[in-house]
């Protein structure tokens, strides 16, 4: 049982990944850009953040840089989710890292329960 | 006192007398009458005479008081008779009288009306009658006695005259030597006429110029410079009157051109006579003295008498010179005569015998006064019959007979002589000996001698006539030459010639006639078969023709080679004629062929001597032979012969023969096949009337065939290349792709229009650049590429080049993506001798292909959203995480399931593909274990194969190199190939991962044991979607991209990725990558 925050513009890969979250038991926070995420942080603070990257507003590197500037936010684990190919995903992987990306998952590749083993993973790690 | 006074003055004056009259010269005489009369008058006297010119000479002033020396002046004869004469005291007294005012009295010193001179008497008074009677007798006394001395001195000096006059008279009349005889009369000249100088002028070699031939105290530039022109009116002058000339001042009265030599010379007075032999001028004889001065008149008499006395001489002198010359002559003429000379008086003694004769005969002077006979007999040189001979000989010389002789010496090698007898006659008549002269005639005897062997031993037939053309001698080759069989000596010649029926060139009579008079003349002649060359010459004997002498040769053989010769020579003049028409052939050359055949038309008609001549081309199109051109009949009809034909041409043209048709009088026609190599062009037809063809035509016409055959086919070589250079023209100019031609150096060439479009160069600004200039390579960051230019392999290593990707800056600054192929240009000899190089503009097709690229991203991104929607539910669905399903919607389900994930995969795919094509692959390179990455790639496909129960079986028997790879691609590499393998592969096959070390690349090989692939499919099988082609891949559910990708990725490795196959029997897909090289450090 974690508290999620999952930041994603489309509804339907969001009630996709609530569905699912939910059912393995998890709290899921939705967040639909960066900007909304950030607010969102504002006032709380998620075990495990899902964070889209091609979004409106604010893109999710954007975000991460945001997000790892804030302290007692710095260790909260992210997984970057996208549907990039891999050649974007391959360009981006080092900054991914640098700023201490728990994951880097292409949406489409992965089932939604293969993305709640990875949350649950990168939780287990966070602790 | 005063008779004692008188009687002592009487002493005194008797004293005065005697010393005046003792004086020995008139300086003397004048110095003694001053001194008497200055003591017994007891004034002051001065005193003074004349020289021969009647100037005041001697002066004596020694009575005079000092202050009155060099005051007096004193007068000359002339002046001091007209003195006398007026008695008027003279202008030359005056000066004296005003300085001081003595009286002067001048008594003059005469006798017998001769003055000699004066005396000045100064006196404070007149003078008293006593004093003026003695100065009178002792002046008068004075005069006796300088007359005495002056005719004493004149007879001093007319007895040196004479002595020397008598010296050169002598040295003239007894000397025949005109240099003697000159010498003698310059050193008497001198002293005789008491002059400085004297010189002979003589004519200088013919010349109307004389000059000074001998001289005595004349320096050598006057000898040298002085001259006279007996021509100068002056000279003439002087010759006509004969007569010696003074000049008393060379300054004025100058005789001499040359007057500035005179004056350097310092002579005053000369005087010149003329050396005069019947009235012809011989030279002058001349004196000269450097004191102004007169000659006197015997001075002159004596200068004419002595030039008189010289002409003689120099007349003698000459002919005596004359006569020595001629008698040395004769003396030598005589001793070097060849013949022998002999006089033998009446008693028939030698008398006289030259240095020949001497030799002839072996006398000598004990010779002389002998016998004739026995002094030659005595040293018998010659044979005894012949001296008796010479006795009879000289008898027969007394008798007044001319005899003439021969006689032989008894020599080795004998000498033969002629001796000839005449009476030698006194200057009355009478006989008074013999002359006998002895000529070697043994020169003469051995020409005759070798005559006669030339006339006994010469091919030639020889005969000889007198000068009536009387026959004298022959030989025997005449004879047999012109078959006669009498004896023709003393008979005309003409007639042997005549009778043998000898058919001359022209009149044998007149030819005689000519020769006899002195002509030498060339005839020809037949004598029945034979041809004669006549030749008729004068005999000459001192200078007179004495006859005639005439040879005949045979020359029949020569006749008969000539003629042989003219046709062998008439024979190469054709050939000749032939062969420069064919050189004049050569020199037809071109393309425009039409022009050619009218050329070789003319040529043809006058090599063969046709007046009809085609040529007939093949057209392989129509298979007929096209006549071209023609001369003659059948010009300007283009007749077209079918191949079937039977005329001769074709015939010809088939046969690739030369084929005459000989119709004798009628028509007679050669065709002649144009040949090129074994290829037969057409036919060249010739024809004429009433003459057949030979073989040596038909060959000539073969030969202008083969050089026709040159021109058409370089004719038809010329069209196609041009036509082919027209279409490439084209090409070159129309084409949208750049083509730079380039040389073995890489400078440019050629560059066409779209090169100039691409590069923004204007072609006159490309030509003769380096290439690398010009097409200017840069990579994708914009560094210049031109030094790693793929031209140099291109024209080294003979290869082509492409390349795909290649960034070209333009001269504007502007960059255009090109693709770039240099290919090299080899010559017959496979060297590269240029190179081309195409230059495709890319930039259009590349920014299509990134709007595409760019277009497929968010496509595939766009899509990949809803399909992760779909797999994302479904796999929930079908995990039941919403509730139970039934077998049925799970199977179904799971089917949407799958054909979505191929969905997604396909995505994938072409997105990577979009990646590759837009070159966006960022490799990441690093040296990487395959062991690792063939481990994971297994592992990952591990499920995939389990399902279809598959084996995996990675050999690798070493540990691998590290290898130079991007890690994440070199998974997918082998993802992609392990993938491939399993979807191919039959349920429970096996596949093989096994790795090579080859030179420095490693070698994976992905073996399945599948379907297989047909060679055909090979090349399609990387490209892309390629695998939609084959039915297979289909079933497999590949989405024909995965190999595309492989390939990209491992050619941007720098691998190579290529595969084996056998249908039915599996396929083995093989790519290299570069092994990394051990760094040192590492080591």
């Amino acid at each position: 049982m974690a508290k999620i925050l999952l930041v994603e513009d489309d509804s339907i890969l969001v009630e996709m990944y609530q569905a699912k979250f939910e059912l393995e038991g998890h709290e899921i926070e939705i967040a639909t850009n960066g900007e909304e995420c950030l607010q969102k942080l504002d006032h709380f603070t998620p075990e495990l953040i899902l964070l889209d990257i091609l979004m409106p507003k604010l893109n999710g590197f954007h975000v991460l840089k945001e997000i790892k500037k804030r302290p007692g936010m710095r260790q909260i684990p992210v997984i970057l989710l996208t549907n990039l190919g891999e050649a974007e995903v391959d360009m981006n992987r080092e900054l991914a890292s640098a700023l201490g990306v728990s994951d880097y998952l292409i949406k489409s590749h992965h089932t939604p329960d293969e993305v709640v083993s990875k949350a649950v993973k990168a939780l287990g790690k966070g602790k | 006192m005063k008779q004692v006074a008188l009687e002592n003055n009487l002493e005194r004056v008797q004293a005065d007398i005697a010393k005046i009259t003792s004086a020995t010269s008139p300086t003397r005489v004048l110095r003694q009458l001053n001194r008497a009369l200055a003591r017994s008058t007891k004034t002051q006297v001065a005193g003074f005479c004349f020289d021969t010119t009647g100037k005041p000479e001697v002066i004596d002033e020694t009575n005079l008081a000092t202050e009155l020396r060099d005051k007096l002046k004193y007068p000359t004869r002339t002046q001091l008779e007209q003195e006398n004469l007026s008695g008027d005291h003279s202008s030359w007294l005056k000066p004296l009288s005003k300085i001081n005012s003595n009286r002067l009295n001048v008594l003059s010193i005469a006798n017998d009306h001769q003055l000699y001179g004066a005396v000045i008497v100064v006196a404070n008074d007149d003078l008293e009658g006593g004093h003026l009677l003695l100065i009178n007798l002792l002046s008068s006394q004075a005069a006796m006695t300088m007359k005495a001395l002056h005719l004493r001195d004149l007879a001093k000096q007319a007895a040196a005259e004479t002595l020397a006059l008598q010296r050169i008279t002598r040295a003239i009349t007894n000397s025949l030597d005109g240099d003697k005889i000159v010498k003698t009369l310059l050193d008497n000249a001198v002293k005789l006429f008491k002059v400085d100088a004297a010189s002979i002028f003589l004519n200088d070699g013919g010349t109307s110029i004389y000059r000074i031939y001998r001289s005595i105290g004349l320096t050598k530039r006057y000898i040298e410079g002085i001259t006279f022109d007996s021509q100068s009116p002056r000279i003439k002058q002087v010759l006509q009157e004969a007569e010696p000339i003074q000049v008393f001042d060379m300054r004025t009265g100058n005789l001499s051109d040359q007057p500035s030599l005179v004056l350097k010379e310092g002579i005053a007075s000369a005087m010149f006579a003329p050396i005069c032999s019947e009235g012809r001028l011989i030279g002058a004889f001349s004196v000269y003295t450097k004191q102004q001065r007169h000659f006197t008149d015997s001075e002159v008499r004596l200068a004419k008498s002595l030039a008189d006395q010289s002409a003689i001489a120099f007349t003698n002198a000459e002919l005596h010179a004359d006569i020595i010359k001629v008698s040395a002559e004769i003396d030598q003429t005589r001793n070097l005569m060849q013949d022998g000379l002999l006089v033998v008086d009446l008693e028939r003694s030698l008398r006289y015998h030259n240095a020949a004769a001497g030799r002839i005969l072996g006398l000598d002077s004990t010779s002389q006064g002998l016998p004739v006979g026995e002094a030659i007999m005595e040293h018998s040189r010659v044979a005894e019959t012949s001296v008796i001979e010479l006795d009879h000989a000289v008898d027969g010389a007394l008798r007044g007979e001319s005899v003439r002789t021969t006689f032989s010496d008894r020599g080795i090698e004998p000498c033969h002589y002629e001796a000839v007898y005449s009476p030698y006659l006194g200057p009355d008549g009478d006989t008074i000996g013999v002359i006998i002269n002895i000529r070697d005639i043994t020169p003469l005897y051995l020409e005759r001698e070798k005559l006669r062997t030339i006339q006994d031993n010469i091919q030639d037939g020889m005969i000889m006539t007198d000068i009536n053309g009387i026959v004298t001698e022959l030989n025997d080759e005449w004879s047999s030459l012109l078959g006669l069989s009498g004896d023709p000596i003393g008979r005309p010649l003409i007639d042997t010639l005549t009778s043998r029926m000898v058919r001359f060139d022209r009149d044998p009579k007149l030819i005689m006639e000519q020769v006899l008079q002195g002509k030498r003349l060339m005839g020809y002649g037949e004598l029945d078969d034979k041809h004669l060359q006549v030749s008729f010459g004068p005999i000459i004997r001192s200078g007179q023709v004495a006859g005639a002498v005439v040879t005949a040769r045979d020359i029949t053989p020569l006749i008969k080679k000539t003629v042989e010769a003219n046709e062998m020579a008439a024979k190469a003049q054709r050939h000749l004629r032939e062969l420069s028409q064919l050189a004049d052939l050569t020199a037809v050359v071109g393309f425009n062929v039409h022009g050619i055949y009218q050329k070789y038309l003319a040529k043809i008609s006058s090599l063969v001597e046709s007046s009809v001549v085609s040529i007939y081309l093949y057209e392989p199109a129509t298979q007929e032979l096209v006549r071209q051109a023609a001369l003659g009949e059948k010009e300007g009809d283009s007749e077209r012969l079918a191949i079937t034909d039977s005329s001769l041409v074709v015939r010809a043209f088939v046969a690739r023969k030369r084929l005459a048709s000989n119709s004798g009088t009628d028509q007679s026609t050669l065709a002649v096949p144009i040949m090129h190599h074994s290829k037969t062009l057409g036919v060249i037809l010739v024809g004429r009337k009433r003459q057949d063809y030979g073989e040596h035509e038909a060959r000539l016409l073969g030969l202008v065939a083969m050089r026709l055959s040159v021109l058409v086919e370089n004719a038809s070589l010329f069209h196609e290349v041009n036509s082919r250079r027209e279409r490439w023209e084209a090409v070159f100019r129309f084409t949208d792709e750049g083509i730079v031609i380039f040389d073995r150096e890489a400078r440019i060439v050629g560059f066409n229009p779209a090169s100039v479009a691409i590069t923004q160069y204007d072609v006159v600004d490309a030509i003769g650049k380096p290439f690398t200039r010009i097409v200017k390579t840069i990579s994708a960051e914009g560094t210049d590429m031109s030094n790693v230019s793929p031209i140099k392999r291109a024209l080294q290593e003979g290869v082509t080049i492409t390349k795909s990707e290649q960034l070209v800056e333009a001269r504007t600054g502007g960059r255009i993506w090109t693709e770039i192929s240099y290919s090299p240009i080899f010559d017959d000899a496979g060297n590269v001798t240029s190179g081309i190089a195409i230059i495709r503009n890319t930039q259009k097709d590349r920014e299509v292909e990134e709007i595409k690229s760019d277009f497929i991203s968010i496509v595939s991104h766009e899509l990949r959203t809803p399909l992760t929607a779909i797999k994302g539910f479904l796999s929930m669905v079908l995990k039941r995480d919403f509730g139970e399903l039934t077998d049925k919607q799970s199977h179904y389900l799971s089917r949407v399931y799958q054909s979505n994930q191929r969905m997604i995969d396909l995505v994938e795919d072409l997105l990577e593909s979009s990646h590759i094509e837009s070159g966006k692959i960022n490799l990441s390179v690093n040296p990487v274990a395959m062991e690792g990455i063939i481990a994971e790639v297994v592992a990952e496909e591990a499920g995939k194969a389990a399902a279809k129960q598959i084996l995996i079986k990675v050999n690798r028997r070493q540990r691998l190199p590290l290898i130079l790879a991007d890690e994440t691609r070199l998974r997918q590499i082998l993802v992609n190939l392990v993938d491939n393998a399993i979807k191919y592969s039959l349920p429970e096959a096996e596949i093989k991962v096994d790795f090579k070390v080859k030179g420095d690349e490693l070698v994976t090989t992905v073996t399945d044991e599948g379907v297989g692939i047909t060679p055909s499919q090979f090349d399609r099988l990387f490209t892309k979607f390629g695998r939609i082609y084959n039915p297979m891949s289909v079933q497999a559910g590949g989405t024909g991209l995965g190999l595309y990708i492989v390939k990209n990725l491992v050619e941007a490795h720098g691998g190579r990725v290529w595969v084996t196959s056998r249908e039915g029997r599996g396929s083995r897909f093989s790519f290299s990558l570069p092994i990394a090289k051990q760094l040192p450090l590492l080591k």
